[in-house]
């Protein structure tokens, strides 16, 4: 296996972490920039506010990239050996990144924004 | 080529010896090993330490009684300062350092680490840098705006004195130490392994120490960064934090926390490291969840980036970025928790067996879970909102530093103290000095969660009776010195065991990892050949190990052409791929790290005219240590033991110092992205913007900047073709050369005539500070290839060997992509102000 190929394995490891870390700053920023533009006052429908749709849907796109990773994840097939340990240490640690997103920004679903 | 014949396990080490020894006397100057200079980190953290607990006592000794007359508030002010700095950055960081440094190339099978003069030139620098703290302590002039550093409390207006840029110059200048120990961990996890060690067989401390050093290269980014701008404010008054020109002093907040909280994981992460190492020995049973633990340890890396502005929950800003903060805080314990269950569950699954070790390991325990508990506390808003500033939260961050670090070192102390010295101890005062500092620190610190509690704030010099928090400070007090009295005893304990401790032959706790299967005390060569590890490396015979390579039947079991010589492996499979040649011993790494020094000292007297010269010298003597690297002559694939052979480094398809530059790139990126977010931080959030004067750039000469840096680019590429089809490379990396120097000519014009005043408005400083960047990468990316043309005339170069231009060519395309993202960003910041052509 190549080098750069090796490297692109190992970064595996991290993918379910970084789509948490990039729901951290989509959605902080999100806030941030709705909150200065004042999209909590601009009403849409079902009384719901142009801050909460958008971080709503900021919030499940993330969690379904996160899924999505998991899945395939589940799929890749390794039986044996170095790849197929870092497939399963990917595995543990893209579960417990799509926990971490759901939790760490369920807040998104019912708390005052700004 | 054929391989040297085998020689006897006596001349063979007797032929490693003369090769890789550090030379007595003023030789020991020019120390790059590994097991010396881990030893050096390890003594001067221990020395800061001490340092830094005489400090903890005078704080104490204030605060025994109410309206202290002990020292005064100024006095007192410098005493908090310095003994958090001192215990953060030149005890904790540099003794996880040096241990790694002794430890990890004994564990991965190699005999040194990847980049030797890099260690040393780590260690001086970290050297250096705590003596001028150190030495502005002794002098009453040490930082006192707290160790974190607040502004405006540490701007010019209101710390005018050389206080704060002691802090900020010698800091940023330990902070190389870190960076190049983060760099060099990286590396040698990845590539410098005993053959067969494939991912999966790694020792667990490599897993621990392999994510911590990543957080350390994208968490001390941050503080760098915030360094550099505080420093530009408090020199030459560019308003990066002051809320009168547009800049904001929670910017500062923001790029401290952003490392300092990921500092506390990566304060823990090695000690949890070195725990997982000696429980399957004490346990004598393999850790349990191998798998589960890796997988935690990268939750627990990543989620630390998300908890920074726990420390900020007081400063108002909106609920709902609260709640990310706050459940992200809590979330952390888990992953952590999961570690803590798993080292239970190896305690049960095994036999164990109590020693000193364990006993320390005990005090862990109990100490650290208390810790984690008041950090779930803190997590939560509402209660942290009570908290906040009181002596609970001292309590808190003491129980999980000191039980998250200190009581693991010292476990790791006992640990692995017989295999440095090669005695052991009769452990007589080791018990006694741990109930000592046991019962001492729960006394001193255990009592800090109940005057927190009743309100008392951090950093107060006195406090009036009526407060009625005197006795539970006395007792605080009291505690105080009977830790300190255990330390002694410890001290006494290890040097009783240096110096009178029984000889033993190999391995007195029965260990399962291949440290142990050195020599104790190890030689500098570390193993006389390399091992071929066919189990997981935390769970292998290594008596069997060590006749076989004492013997000169594992790999490179001969000396060649005086060379140091170590493996390289595939970072996956573990296979050898290339032989790494490590640099002699040389008193270079000394003179750059006074060379920097230098330069660190002239800004502190603002002689920044002069620190030109010092800085200068520096590159030199950096560009200087290539000299000896590299050949003038292509080798091929060279023999490496057991009938197999394989490429010198610079042949090689993927060197060490090709990752390395990677990883510094991506330090560098970190730098970068930290910088654009406090850009964008302070036109979005601070006050007293728009600017009262709006910048519009030319834009003509941003685009002449742009197409240069991507010129460079593709100069160094086409360099690099050229070299592959045995052509002279030279008219292009002249070409690079002069693309880059017209980058940094069009940026200074641009500064020049459009930002003439960068100390009207944050709007102009963060515009100097993103042009600053680009014009230093156009520099630096000069430096390089003109560095391209010396190693070509001194036929330094072939097809085979372009190791140089390779890395070379890595600089070109980062300088040019983050060139032209920084000449975007300076066009956005304008027009988001309306400064349009």
């Amino acid at each position: 296996m190549g080098e750069v190929a090796s490297g692109k394995r190992l970064l595996a490891l991290a993918a379910g972490f970084v789509i948490w870390s990039v729901a951290f700053v989509v959605l902080y920023s999100a806030l941030s920039i709705g909150c200065r533009q004042g999209w909590s006052d601009v009403h849409l429908l079902a009384g719901l506010s142009l801050q909460r749709v958008q971080l709503v849907a900021l919030y499940v796109l993330h969690l379904l990239a996160g899924l999505g990773l998991v899945v395939f994840l589940r799929r890749s097939q390794f039986t044996s050996g170095a790849a197929a340990f870092l497939q399963t240490v990917a595995f543990y640690a893209a579960i417990a990144a799509v926990f971490s997103t759901a939790f760490t920004f369920a807040g998104t679903l019912m708390l005052t924004p700004c | 080529m054929d391989q040297p014949s085998p020689s006897s396990p006596i001349k063979l080490h007797h032929d490693l010896q003369a090769i890789w020894d550090t030379k007595p006397g003023w030789g020991r100057l020019s120390a790059v090993n590994h097991t010396v200079l881990g030893k050096r980190f390890i003594i001067a953290a221990f020395v800061f330490f001490a340092i830094g607990g005489v400090l903890a006592m005078l704080i104490r000794a204030q605060l025994a009684t109410p309206r202290s007359a002990f020292v005064g508030p100024d006095i007192y002010n410098q005493l908090f300062t310095m003994h958090g700095t001192v215990m953060m950055f030149l005890f904790a960081i540099p003794m996880f350092e040096g241990f790694a440094i002794y430890l990890l190339p004994k564990m991965l099978g190699a005999r040194d680490m990847a980049f030797p003069r890099l260690t040393a030139y780590g260690f001086w620098c970290y050297v250096f840098g705590g003596s001028i703290l150190i030495a502005a302590l002794l002098l009453g002039v040490a930082p006192d705006s707290g160790w974190f550093m607040y502004t405006p409390l540490s701007s010019s207006t209101y710390s005018p004195g050389i206080n704060a840029d002691i802090w900020l110059l010698g800091i940023t200048f330990v902070e190389i130490s870190a960076l190049s120990a983060a760099i060099e961990i990286t590396v040698s996890i990845l590539k410098l392994r005993a053959p067969g060690m494939s991912i999966d067989r790694l020792p667990i401390m490599a897993w621990y120490l392999l994510v911590t050093a990543l957080m350390m290269l994208f968490g001390f980014p941050p503080l760098i960064l915030g360094s550099i701008l505080l420093e530009l404010e408090r020199a030459f008054d560019l308003p990066f934090f002051d809320p009168v020109r547009g800049g904001d002093s929670l910017l500062w907040q923001h790029l401290f926390w952003l490392f300092g909280h990921p500092e506390v994981y990566i304060i823990f992460l090695p000690a949890a490291g070195a725990i997982s190492m000696m429980i399957p020995t004490f346990a004598r049973h393999p850790l349990v969840g191998y798998r589960a633990i890796i997988a935690a340890i990268i939750a627990v890396g990543f989620l630390s980036f998300g908890l920074w502005v726990h420390h900020m929950f007081a400063i108002g800003i909106p609920h709902l970025a609260l709640a990310f903060f706050s459940a992200a805080s809590g979330l952390v314990a888990i992953p952590t928790g999961l570690q803590i269950f798993a080292w239970i569950a190896t305690l049960a699954s095994g036999r164990p067996r109590f020693d000193v070790p364990m006993l320390y390991l005990a005090g862990f325990f109990v100490i650290f879970v208390i810790g984690g508990l008041t950090g779930v506390m803190l997590a939560m808003v509402p209660f942290n909102l009570q908290a906040h500033d009181t002596h609970f939260v001292v309590a808190h961050l003491h129980y999980v530093l000191v039980g998250g670090f200190v009581f693991p070192m010292l476990a790791a102390a006992y640990y692995w103290l017989p295999h440095i010295t090669g005695r052991v101890s009769d452990h007589k005062l080791s018990v006694p000095a741990f109930w000592l500092i046991f019962g001492g620190f729960n006394m001193t610190f255990f009592l800090m969660h109940l005057t927190g509690l009743l309100g008392m704030p951090r950093r107060i010099a006195s406090y009036p009776p009526e407060a009625k928090w005197e006795w539970l400070n006395l007792l605080s007090s009291v505690g105080s010195f009977l830790m300190a009295i255990g330390f002694a005893l410890f001290v006494v304990d290890i040097i009783l065991q240096v110096r009178f401790g029984k000889a033993f032959r190999r391995n007195p706790w029965g260990a399962r990892s291949l440290e142990w299967a050195t020599p104790t005390p190890p030689p500098a060569y570390a193993f006389a050949s390399l091992p071929r590890v066919q189990s997981r490396a935390d769970w292998l015979d290594p008596e069997d190990h060590a006749v076989k390579l004492a013997a000169g039947r594992g790999y490179l079991g001969f000396a060649r052409y005086g060379w140091m010589e170590t493996l390289g492996v595939g970072m996956i499979e573990g296979e050898p791929d290339q032989v790494i040649v490590l640099p002699k011993p040389t008193i270079l790494p000394l003179w750059t790290g006074l060379a920097t020094g230098a330069i660190v000292l002239c800004l502190l007297f603002k002689a920044y005219w002069l620190a030109l010269l010092p800085l200068a010298i520096t590159v030199t003597l950096l560009l200087s240590w290539t000299r000896t690297t590299g050949a003038q002559s292509d080798l091929g694939p060279l023999p490496i033991g057991h009938g197999q052979s394989a490429a010198v480094h610079w042949e090689a398809e993927r060197p060490p110092s090709w990752w390395a530059m990677v990883f510094t790139l991506g330090a560098d990126a970190t730098f970068f992205a930290s910088l654009l977010f406090g850009c964008v931080f302070l036109a979005l959030i601070a006050p007293a913007w728009p600017p009262p004067v709006v910048v519009s750039p030319s834009y003509g000469l941003l685009a002449l900047a742009a197409l240069l840096m991507i010129a460079a680019a593709i100069y160094g590429r086409l360099a690099l073709r050229d070299l592959a089809r045995t052509r002279s490379p030279s008219a292009w990396l002249g070409l690079c050369a002069l693309s880059h120097a017209g980058v940094c000519a069009v940026v200074a014009a641009v500064i020049a005539s459009d930002i003439p005043d960068p100390t009207l408005h944050a709007h102009h400083a963060t515009l100097f500070a993103i042009l600053g960047y680009a014009f230093l990468h156009s520099g630096v990316g000069c430096i390089l290839a003109l560095y391209g043309v010396q190693r070509q005339r001194h036929g330094k170069l072939s097809a085979l060997r372009s190791l140089d231009l390779r890395i070379g060519s890595l600089w070109h395309d980062y300088a040019a992509v983050a060139g032209v993202v920084a000449l975007l960003a300076v066009v956005a910041l304008c027009w988001s102000v309306g400064g349009r052509p």
